[in-house]
C-alpha cells in the first residue's frame, strides 16, 4: 500500500527497509448508485482514476434501462450487489453516481479503516462546483432522527474539521463498510432515499458493535443530485431508522414527544408562511404507518446482531431538537431582518455601524423600549377608548355576525378589530390580556420598523427612516387620539407605513412573483381597515401622490387590492354611517395651527433643493397637510377623525424620514433637517410616560365593584354620567346637560368602545335620563330597572345630576370609586330572566334553567335571537323553553364577515401561489 | 415643473388647514329645566303628649304617600287621597309613633302644600313643609336663654348620606364650637341638635346650614315655659314678606345673612298709616344678625319689606304671654296660597293676615278645605294689610285667591298657646 499524500489523520508510513512480508491490500468492490440526471461514464471515469490498486471490481445499482458500460456488472437493487459479494472482497465501497472523488479518496478511506480497525467510514463531502464548501463531515442527529452537521450555511473547507473521529452517521454519498458486515446486516434498506440510508446503516453498525469513522482525507466532490436529507421521504426514513433502532422503552417516550415537536415546527413554519413542513411531517407519519409491518420486521431481524443498547446511539445526538431549534433560528432571523433591511447584522459586526439606518434603527429602539416600559411593567392601559379584549370565542362570534352588546345592544356588526383581536388572541392561547399587552408593544415596534422598511421600499437608506417611526407613533395625530387612549388609532398607525409599502415595487422586489405582492397588499389593508377601516384609502392615496410627483415604483393594481382590505369593515361600516359622516359624535380632538408651519419649514426646503428626497418630501408634506386639514372639519365622524389624526402623524414621519436621510451642509437641507429634529423632539415628549401616550387608568378595575357585587346572574349593566366627556370610557352619548353611555358591568371589552346607531331601548333610555336629569323623578332607580342599570357612575362630580341624585329615594350611594360617585340601583332587572329564574350569561348569548316560559332579555329587540323571538316593549323575550338564548344575524352582518374571510383566503391563496411561483 | 406643482399644492394646503377654524367641541345637549318632584319634608313629633297632625292642600284632586323615616328606615307609610276639597288631614300617631322624626310626602301635584301642626296638652306649633332642599339655608330668631330650649332638627329622607357644614351666629358673632363644625346626616333619618346645651345663654341665635353632600332639610325647634314653635330654615333672599299680627307681645323680625361681606338693609313698613317706605335702614356684618323690635313701632298688625344689597333671611318671631311663634317670610306675593294645617286645630281661633303690597285693590277669596269646603270673598285695599277669622269648624287647611299678589301668614290661638306659620306660595298663579 503506498500513500501519496500526507495529511494530519494518516501521517506518512516508513518504507519498509526489511524482507519483512507485506501483507496484501485489503480487496475493495466498488458499487455505484445509479442518480437520475447524473453522468455515469463520469463518475466511472474517477472511480478508474482512483490510486488504491486493489479494486476488484465496479459494479452498478441502478434500473434495467439505464445504459452501463461493457464489463460494468449492474444490478437492479443494493441488496443483490451486497449479496452478490464473494468473500474475497474485504470492503464495500459504496458511492453515488453524483459523487466525484479526488484520486485519492478510496485510498484514504481504506487506510484509515484498516488502521482504526473500524467497520464504516465515511468521506468528507465538498459541493461540486465550489471553492470548497462543506456538505458532509460526518454528522450527529438528535433523538429524534433529524440530522444535525454542525456547519453553518456555505461554510469553507478550511481543513478545520480534519481530525479522523467516530460520528453518528456519514453520508451515503461516499462510504466504505467492511464486507462481511455488511452482508450480516442485509445491507442498506431499501425502503429507504440515500440520506436516511446512511444514517439507518450507520445506527445498525454501531449497535451490532462497530465503529462509524469520518475521514476528512478522503474528500469527494458532490453535485447533490440524488437530493439527500431534502424530501418528505428522507424524513419518514429517518424517522423508520429510529423505529428501527430503538429499543422498545426509548420509543415509548421519543415517539410522543416526536409528535409534539412535529406539531410545534408545523405551526410555527405555517406562522413563517411555510406550508411543506406541515405535509412533510403528515406524509412522513402516514409513511410509515403504512410501513409500520415491514419496520416490524427489520427490527426482528437485527435483534439477532445487536450486541450494545441505545447508549450507544445517545453518545452522538445533540440535545434537544434540532427542527425547534431551526424554527426558532428562522423566527429570530425574520425578526431581525425587519430592522436589518440591509443584512447589516448578516454581514458581520464590523461592518453593521456602517450601515445608514442602524443609528436611526437603534436610537429608535432605545426610545421605544423606554416609552413603553410601563407597558412592560403593567401592561396596556384600560382607559378612554381602550378596552381589554373579549375571549376570542365571544370575540370571533360577535365579529361573524353574533350580538353586538355595545350599549343596549344591537344587531349590527361590531367594530371590525373586534373579529381581528379575536382571532390573535385565539393563536395565542386565548390569553387576550397577554395578547393586547404583545400587540400593544407590537404596535411600537411596527411603526418603527415599517417605516423604516417603507423608506427602505421607497429607495431610502438614510438614519431617519426608522427614526421617524417615532413620529408616526407620536405625531401631532398620534399623540391626540392615544392621549384619549385611542388604541385603536395606535394600532391603525402602526399598521399603516406596512400597507402602503405593499404597493409600492423596489427593484430588489422584482424577482418576486406578483401573486406574492398581492397578497401582502390585501392582507395588511385587510389588517388595517381592522383597526381603522378609512385608513385604506392611504395607501392609494400615497400611490397616486407618488406618481403625481413622478415616482415610478407604485403599482396601481396593488393599491386597488389594498381597497379589499375594507371588505372586514363593510359591515361595520354599512350598519352605522354616522361612525363616518355624523360629526356631532367626533371625538373632538384637533392639531395644533403651529404642525402646518412645522410641516412646511420642514419639507419645501427638500422639494426645492434637486435630489431624490424631494419626491419623499412631497408625499409627506402632502399627507400630514391633508390629514390636518381633515382633523379640522367638523362634519366628519369619528371615524374619519381618528384617520385623520394617523395620516397626519403619518404624513410628518415621513417628511421626517426624508429630511433626515441626507445631511449635508446645504442651508436648506439644513433648515429641513432643523425642524425635523424639532418634530421629532416634539413627538417623543409625549411618549414619555412609558405608556405610548395612552391615557393612563383601568376603567375595569375602577368599575370592578360590579361584577365583584354581582349576584347569581351576573352584573348587570352601569351607566356612567358625566358634564365631561372623557370621563366616559369609550363613545358617550349627549345627554341634557351631560354625556352618558352604558358598560357592561362584568368588565367593558373591545367591541364596546364605540355605540351602535340608537334603537328604541336607546331612545327610551334617553327619556329615562331626560326624565331624572330634570329631578322630577324620586325614584330613578325605577326607572332605569328595566335597562338593567344596577348602578350610576357620575364621573368628575360634583354636577348638576349629582345635585339631583341627592334629593331621590331609590339608588343608594355608595362610596366604591374615588373621586366619583357611585349609586347602586337594587331594583335593577338581571339582564335576563324568565319570571324570577335568573338566566346567566353564556359567550355572546345567555343560558338559564329551561322552562315553559319566556325569557326577557334586557336587550334591544331583534327577530335574530331564537327560539321563538318576540318583542317585550323595547326588549327582546324568547321561549326559556330551550334554557338557551342565542342571536345570529340574517342580513349584512351576517353575510359581510364571510366575505372578509373570502378576501383573506384570497389573499393567503394568492401569497401561496406566489411563493411556488418563485 | 412637477416640484412646482407640488409647492403649489403643499401650500394650497397649509394655507387651508391654517386657515380652517378648529371645529368647536362636541358638547351635550342643552341643561334639562328644573321639574323638581312634588314632595315635602315634615318634621313630626310623637309622645311627650304631644302629637303631630298634618293637613295637605292641593289643586288637584290626586293620590299620595306620606313615609314616615326613622333611624335609616321607614317607620310607616300611608297612602292618602286629597278628594274632591283637594285637601286632607293624616294624623301621624295612626301611622307610626316615632318621636321626634321626620316624613317625606309624595303629593299628587307639584301645588300641594303640606303643614304639620303639633299639639300638646298646653302647646301648639305649625310648621309649612319644605319641599325643595337647598345648598345653603339659614336658620334664625331663636334663643338659649334660660328656661328657652333651641333645637336644630336636620332631616335626610333621601337614599344618600348627608353632610353639612354649620355656622352659628348669635349677637356675640360667630360661635366657635366643634360639635357643630360638621354634621353627618344617615340616609332617611333626621339628628337632632341641642343648640341651648352647646350654646346656652344666647338671646339672637342665627345658623347657617351649608350642605355639603346629600340633601337636607333643616327645622328648628323652639320652646320655652310656655309654648312651642316650629319653623323651617330657608335659602337666603335679597327681598323678604313679612306680615306680623298686633296685639300684646313682643314681636321681632330678625334677618341673617350668610354672607362674609356687610349687606345694607331696608324695612318697608306697611301699618295703620299705609306704606312707609326705609322707615328702618342700616347694616348687617358679614354672617351676622340683626332683630329689630316691631312693637316699638305700633302695636297694630304690620307687614314689612325687608329689602337687602345681599342673601339674607327674615324670619319673625312672636313672643305672647299666650305662646311663642316663630315664620320665616315669604320671598314673593303670590295670587294664591294655600295653608295646609291652618285652623285644623279645635277649641281654637285662626287668623289670617293678608298684605296687598300691590298698588291696586284686591279681591281675596279665602276657602276652608275640609269635606265641606266653604269659601268667603272680601276685599283688600292696595298698600294695606286686614285681618280675616275662619270659622271655627275645622278644616284640613286653607286655600286663598286673589286677583292682585297677595302675602299671606296665618295664627292659631289656643288658650296658652299659639302657632304661626306663613303659607305656601303658588308659584304658577
Amino acid at each position: 500500500m503506498f500513500f501519496r499524500m500526507t495529511d494530519v489523520a494518516t501521517p506518512p508510513t516508513a518504507e519498509n527497509t526489511t524482507s519483512q512480508q507485506v501483507p496484501p491490500a485489503p480487496s475493495v468492490k466498488v458499487i455505484v448508485t445509479h442518480v437520475e440526471g447524473a453522468d455515469l461514464h463520469a463518475a466511472l471515469a474517477t472511480i478508474a482514476r482512483q490510486v488504491y490498486e486493489a479494486v476488484e471490481s465496479v459494479e452498478i445499482v441502478g434500473p434495467p434501462d439505464m445504459e452501463v458500460e461493457e464489463g460494468v456488472t449492474r444490478y437492479e437493487t443494493m441488496e443483490d450487489a451486497i449479496s452478490e459479494t464473494g468473500t474475497e472482497i474485504d470492503y464495500l465501497w459504496l458511492i453515488h453516481s453524483d459523487a466525484r472523488p479526488r484520486p485519492d479518496a478510496l485510498a484514504a478511506l481504506v487506510g484509515e479503516l484498516d488502521r482504526s480497525e473500524a467497520s464504516m467510514g465515511g468521506s468528507k463531502i465538498l459541493v461540486a462546483g465550489t471553492r470548497g464548501e462543506l456538505e458532509s463531515i460526518g454528522s450527529a442527529t438528535d433523538i429524534f432522527g433529524e440530522p444535525y452537521s454542525g456547519l453553518d450555511e456555505g461554510e469553507v473547507d478550511l481543513q478545520q474539521y480534519d481530525v479522523v473521529r467516530e460520528v453518528a452517521f456519514i453520508s451515503s454519498v461516499s462510504m466504505l463498510v467492511r464486507r462481511d458486515l455488511m452482508q450480516g446486516l442485509s445491507g442498506v434498506d431499501p425502503q429507504m432515499k440515500p440520506g436516511a440510508a446512511g444514517l439507518d446503516l450507520s445506527q445498525r453498525v454501531r449497535l451490532a458493535g462497530g465503529r462509524v469513522l469520518i475521514v476528512p482525507s478522503s474528500e469527494v466532490y458532490h453535485q447533490g443530485r440524488c437530493g439527500v436529507q431534502r424530501g418528505w421521504r428522507e424524513q419518514a426514513g429517518r424517522q423508520r431508522a429510529m423505529l428501527k433502532a430503538y429499543r422498545l422503552l426509548t420509543l415509548a417516550w421519543v415517539i410522543p414527544f416526536g409528535l409534539i415537536v412535529a406539531l410545534i415546527d408545523s405551526v410555527a413554519s405555517l406562522l413563517l408562511l411555510r406550508w411543506r413542513p406541515l405535509a412533510r411531517h403528515g406524509a412522513a407519519i402516514g409513511w410509515n404507518l403504512i410501513h409500520l409491518p415491514s419496520t416490524v420486521a427489520a427490527r426482528r431481524r437485527f435483534r439477532r446482531v445487536r450486541a450494545v443498547g441505545d447508549e450507544e446511539l445517545f453518545r452522538f445526538q445533540a440535545s434537544g431538537s434540532v427542527r425547534l431549534r431551526e424554527v426558532g433560528s428562522d423566527f429570530s432571523d425574520q425578526v431581525l431582518f425587519m430592522f436589518d433591511e440591509d443584512h447589516a447584522l448578516i454581514r458581520g459586526t464590523r461592518r453593521v455601524w456602517a450601515s445608514p439606518g442602524i443609528w436611526g434603527a437603534v436610537l429608535a429602539a432605545v426610545v421605544v423600549v423606554f416609552a413603553t416600559r410601563s407597558i412592560f411593567l403593567g401592561g396596556t392601559p384600560i382607559a378612554g377608548y381602550s378596552f381589554p379584549f373579549e375571549a376570542p370565542g365571544t370575540a370571533l362570534d360577535r365579529f361573524l355576525g353574533g350580538w353586538n352588546d355595545s350599549g343596549l345592544g344591537s344587531p349590527n356588526s361590531v367594530h371590525p378589530s373586534t373579529g381581528l383581536t379575536g382571532l390573535a388572541s385565539l393563536l395565542w392561547f386565548g390569553a387576550e390580556d397577554a395578547t393586547r399587552n404583545l400587540l400593544t408593544l407590537g404596535f411600537a415596534a411596527l411603526a418603527v420598523v415599517g417605516m423604516g422598511r417603507l423608506a427602505g421600499r421607497l429607495g431610502f437608506r438614510g438614519p431617519g427612516r426608522y427614526l421617524s417611526g417615532l413620529v408616526l407613533l407620536a405625531g401631532p395625530g398620534t399623540a391626540l387620539a392615544a392621549g384619549v387612549g385611542s388604541w385603536l388609532a395606535l394600532g391603525g398607525a402602526a399598521l399603516l407605513p406596512w400597507s402602503v409599502r405593499s404597493v409600492f415595487l423596489h427593484d430588489s422586489d422584482r424577482g418576486k412573483s406578483y401573486w406574492t405582492h398581492v397578497g401582502w397588499a390585501i392582507l395588511w389593508a385587510l389588517a388595517l381597515a381592522a383597526f381603522s377601516p378609512v385608513l385604506v384609502v392611504v395607501p392609494i392615496l400615497s400611490l397616486l401622490i407618488w406618481k403625481l410627483s413622478g415616482g415610478t415604483e407604485g403599482r396601481l393594481i396593488l393599491g386597488a387590492a389594498s381597497i379589499l382590505g375594507l371588505a372586514v369593515a363593510a359591515g361595520f361600516l354599512l350598519a352605522d354611517p354616522g361612525w363616518l359622516l355624523d360629526g356631532d359624535r367626533r371625538v373632538g380632538l384637533s392639531i395644533d395651527g403651529f404642525w402646518p408651519i412645522l410641516i412646511v419649514l420642514a419639507a419645501a426646503p427638500m422639494i426645492l433643493v434637486p435630489g431624490r428626497t424631494r419626491r419623499l418630501a412631497s408625499l409627506g408634506a402632502v399627507l400630514a397637510l391633508v390629514g390636518v386639514l381633515l382633523s379640522s372639519v367638523s362634519v366628519v365622524g369619528p371615524g374619519i377623525e381618528e384617520a385623520a389624526l394617523v395620516i397626519a402623524s403619518f404624513g410628518s414621519a415621513i417628511v421626517v424620514a426624508a429630511a433626515f436621510d441626507l445631511l449635508s451642509r446645504n442651508p436648506l437641507r439644513l433648515i429641513a433637517a432643523a425642524t425635523a429634529v424639532y418634530i421629532v423632539v416634539l413627538s417623543v415628549g409625549s411618549l414619555a410616560d412609558g405608556r405610548l401616550g395612552l391615557l393612563e387608568g383601568d376603567t375595569n378595575a375602577s368599575l370592578g365593584f360590579a361584577s365583584t357585587l354581582a349576584g347569581e346572574g351576573g352584573a348587570g349593566r352601569i351607566l356612567v354620567v358625566s358634564e365631561n366627556r372623557s370621563e366616559i370610557p369609550g363613545e358617550a352619548r349627549p345627554g341634557p346637560g351631560f354625556w352618558y353611555r352604558t358598560l357592561d358591568g362584568e368588565g367593558t371589552t373591545l367591541d364596546e368602545v364605540w355605540l351602535p346607531p340608537p334603537a328604541p331601548g336607546d331612545d327610551e333610555l334617553r327619556a329615562a335620563i331626560g326624565r331624572i336629569a330634570t329631578g322630577a323623578e324620586l325614584r330613578p332607580g325605577e326607572l332605569l330597572a328595566d335597562f338593567s342599570i344596577e348602578w350610576v357612575v357620575v364621573a368628575e362630580g360634583p354636577g348638576d345630576f349629582e345635585e339631583i341624585l341627592a334629593a331621590q329615594l331609590d339608588l343608594i350611594p355608595t362610596p366604591l370609586v374615588p373621586g366619583s360617585s357611585v349609586y347602586e340601583n337594587p331594583a335593577a332587572m338581571p339582564l335576563a330572566h324568565e319570571d324570577v329564574e335568573v338566566w346567566r350569561r353564556d359567550g355572546a348569548g345567555f343560558v338559564g334553567e329551561p322552562s315553559s316560559g319566556r325569557t326577557t332579555i334586557s336587550a334591544n329587540f331583534d327577530p335574530g335571537w331564537s327560539p321563538e323571538s318576540g318583542e317585550a316593549g323595547w326588549a327582546t323575550s324568547v321561549s326559556a323553553e330551550a334554557g338557551v338564548a342565542r342571536f345570529r344575524s340574517t342580513g349584512p352582518s351576517r353575510v359581510l364577515p364571510l366575505a372578509a374571510i373570502g378576501v383573506l383566503l384570497a389573499a393567503l391563496v394568492s401569497l401561496a401561489v406566489g411563493r411556488f411561483r418563485r | 415643473m412637477t416640484r412646482y406643482l407640488m409647492l403649489a399644492l403643499i401650500g394650497l394646503l397649509a394655507v387651508a388647514a391654517a386657515l380652517t377654524p378648529q371645529p368647536p367641541l362636541p358638547v351635550p345637549g342643552d341643561i334639562a329645566a328644573s321639574d323638581p318632584p312634588a314632595v315635602a319634608v315634615c318634621a313630626v313629633e310623637e309622645g311627650r303628649g304631644r302629637t303631630t297632625s298634618l293637613g295637605i292642600v292641593s289643586v288637584v284632586n290626586g293620590r299620595g304617600r306620606f313615609t314616615a323615616f326613622a333611624g335609616g328606615r321607614p317607620t310607616g307609610s300611608t297612602i292618602f287621597e286629597t278628594g274632591s276639597s283637594g285637601s286632607t288631614s293624616i294624623p301621624v300617631v295612626d301611622i307610626s309613633a316615632v318621636g321626634i322624626a321626620a316624613g317625606l310626602a309624595e303629593l299628587p301635584d307639584i301645588d300641594t302644600g303640606v303643614g304639620s301642626v303639633v299639639v300638646g296638652e298646653e302647646t301648639l306649633s305649625a310648621n309649612t313643609c319644605a319641599s325643595t332642599p337647598a345648598r345653603q339655608t339659614i336658620l334664625g330668631g331663636g334663643s338659649t336663654l334660660s328656661g328657652e330650649s333651641l333645637e336644630l332638627q336636620l332631616m335626610n329622607p333621601y337614599a344618600g348620606e348627608a353632610v353639612v357644614e354649620l355656622t352659628v351666629v348669635s349677637e356675640v358673632g360667630i360661635e366657635s364650637s366643634d360639635t357643630l363644625a360638621t354634621v353627618i346626616i344617615p340616609s332617611r333619618s333626621s339628628i337632632v341638635l341641642d343648640l341651648a346645651e352647646i350654646l346656652p345663654g344666647r338671646a339672637t341665635l342665627s345658623v347657617i346650614i351649608d350642605t355639603i353632600r346629600g340633601s337636607v332639610i333643616p327645622v328648628g325647634r323652639f320652646a320655652n315655659d310656655i309654648d312651642t314653635a316650629i319653623w323651617s330654615a330657608t335659602p337666603p333672599q335679597q327681598d323678604w314678606f313679612l306680615v306680623s299680627p298686633g296685639g300684646e307681645g313682643r314681636r321681632s323680625v330678625i334677618v341673617s345673612t350668610s354672607s362674609p361681606a356687610d349687606v345694607n338693609y331696608q324695612i318697608d313698613v306697611y301699618g295703620p298709616d299705609g306704606l312707609v317706605e326705609a322707615m328702618i335702614e342700616g347694616v348687617i356684618p358679614g354672617r351676622g344678625i340683626i332683630s329689630v323690635d316691631l312693637s316699638t313701632l305700633t302695636d297694630q298688625q304690620v307687614a314689612i319689606r325687608v329689602i337687602s344689597t345681599g342673601p339674607v333671611a327674615s324670619f319673625l318671631r312672636l313672643d305672647r304671654d299666650s305662646g311663642v311663634g316663630l315664620t320665616s317670610g315669604s320671598t314673593s306675593p303670590s295670587t294664591k296660597w294655600l295653608m295646609p294645617g291652618a285652623a285644623s286645630v279645635g277649641e281654637s281661633t285662626t287668623l289670617v293676615y293678608i298684605l296687598n303690597p300691590d298698588i291696586e285693590d284686591a279681591t281675596v277669596t279665602v276657602s276652608e278645605r275640609r269635606s265641606a269646603t266653604t269659601a268667603e270673598q272680601f276685599p283688600v285695599p292696595a298698600d294695606s294689610l286686614i285681618v280675616y277669622e275662619v270659622s271655627e269648624i275645622s278644616a284640613d287647611g286653607l286655600a286663598i285667591e286673589s286677583d292682585v299678589p297677595i302675602v299671606a301668614t296665618w295664627l292659631t290661638i289656643r288658650e296658652s298657646s299659639l302657632a304661626l306659620a306663613t303659607g305656601v306660595p303658588v308659584l304658577d298663579g
